[in-house]
């Protein structure tokens, strides 16, 4: 229970750093919402999210981390926060890794937890690096101009880690059980399901925020 | 750019069979203190690639304190640890290049971030 309390303390506090961070717009780089699916893991989110697969998964604290297609670097940074050992973030659009090492550095964080790289994640070489113990994500849900990437995420982090938490409509759960057991050959757990919030950015949505359901998915070897 | 994430970097440029290991064109490099973890280390030279290691810090006048091979008792050699330690995790490249070993494309290192992106054209998926 000690460590559920300090935990809860420590959600106060991981909120009101990640709330300072800077974000694509905020940065005023543009945020491309059709060809890479970027939505953001809202801080209030992010805090929630983290705080729980260290409670229940004991995923961060002392943990090398992976973040695959990490924005502003808020999983990633936050698993910093919370003590992770050293943190891998990955993007393939500049402002997302310039953005991740600017935020880095206002929160203090020094440049030997963080490494940055700036690379199409399909072209990853996941036999060359390190097994990490953690990737965390909340990657492209593949339903727009790049149908599949949602999988290849999947399966690079698979590649890379031990333990894969990520994000997916709930929509496709069942298509992820199947995958998991016929074809990636993993084992899956369904950890949590939240509402996220998509801004509609387009002028023929009709609203301008709409919450979706997304699971936050485990898969691991 | 740490050369402990050098030593993960392939080149995928279409064609290119052997991507591995890049070459590395320093401009700017900077010696940062870091904190020294002989567990870390130790833990990722069992899948650092040492003689790119070797021959990457030689290159940019870092690796005099490298032994060719690997030690056979490095996990416990607590001199040789804190030299691969400088090697992997102090010496900073801000400013530089990456070279494909096979199609000679730069991958440029700005402000200390390596960015592998290939264009259209260079990518051999669809």
């Amino acid at each position: 229970m000690a460590a559920n309390r300090r935990l809860r303390m420590k959600n106060k506090q991981l909120l009101s750093f990640l709330q300072e961070m800077d974000t694509l717009e905020s940065a005023g780089y543009p945020r491309h919402v059709w060809d890479m699916e970027q939505y953001p893991t809202p801080p209030d989110l992010a805090s929630e999210l983290l705080i729980s697969l260290e409670l229940a998964e004991r995923a961060i604290e002392g943990r090398t981390v992976i973040d695959l297609g990490c924005g502003s670097g808020i999983l990633g940074l936050g698993c910093l926060l919370l003590g992770a050992e050293r943190v891998t973030a990955i993007d393939i659009d500049p402002n997302c890794v310039k953005l991740t090492q600017s935020n880095a550095n206002d929160l203090g964080i020094s440049s030997d937890q963080l490494s940055v790289i700036q690379c199409d994640i399909k072209t990853i070489d996941t036999d060359k690096f390190d097994r990490a113990d953690t990737v965390i994500m909340n990657p492209p849900f593949g339903t727009k101009d790049q149908e599949g990437i949602d999988r290849i995420f999947v399966e690079k982090g698979l590649g890379m880690a031990t333990n894969v938490y990520s994000l997916h409509k709930s929509s496709t759960v069942a298509y992820w059980r199947k995958a998991a057991a016929n074809e990636l050959h993993c084992n899956i757990k369904i950890i949590s399901e939240i509402q996220f919030p998509i801004e509609r950015l387009i002028k023929y949505h009709k609203h301008n925020r709409k919450d979706i359901s997304v699971h936050v998915i485990k898969f691991s070897h | 750019m740490k050369l402990l994430t050098h030593n993960m970097l392939t080149s995928h440029v279409k064609g290119v069979i052997n991507g591995y290991p890049l070459k590395l064109i320093a401009r700017k490099v900077e010696v940062k203190d870091v904190q020294f973890n002989s567990d870390f280390i130790s833990r990722m030279l069992k899948k650092v690639d040492w003689p790119v290691l070797k021959k990457t810090a030689d290159m940019i006048g870092h690796g005099q304190s490298l032994p060719i091979e690997l030690p056979v008792d490095f996990e416990s050699n607590e001199g040789f640890l804190q030299s691969a330690h400088h090697a992997l995790m102090e010496v900073e490249i801000i400013e530089g290049d990456l070279e494909c070993p096979e199609s000679g494309r730069l991958f440029p290192i700005q402000d200390g971030i390596p960015n592998m992106l290939l264009r259209k054209e260079e990518t051999a998926q669809t």
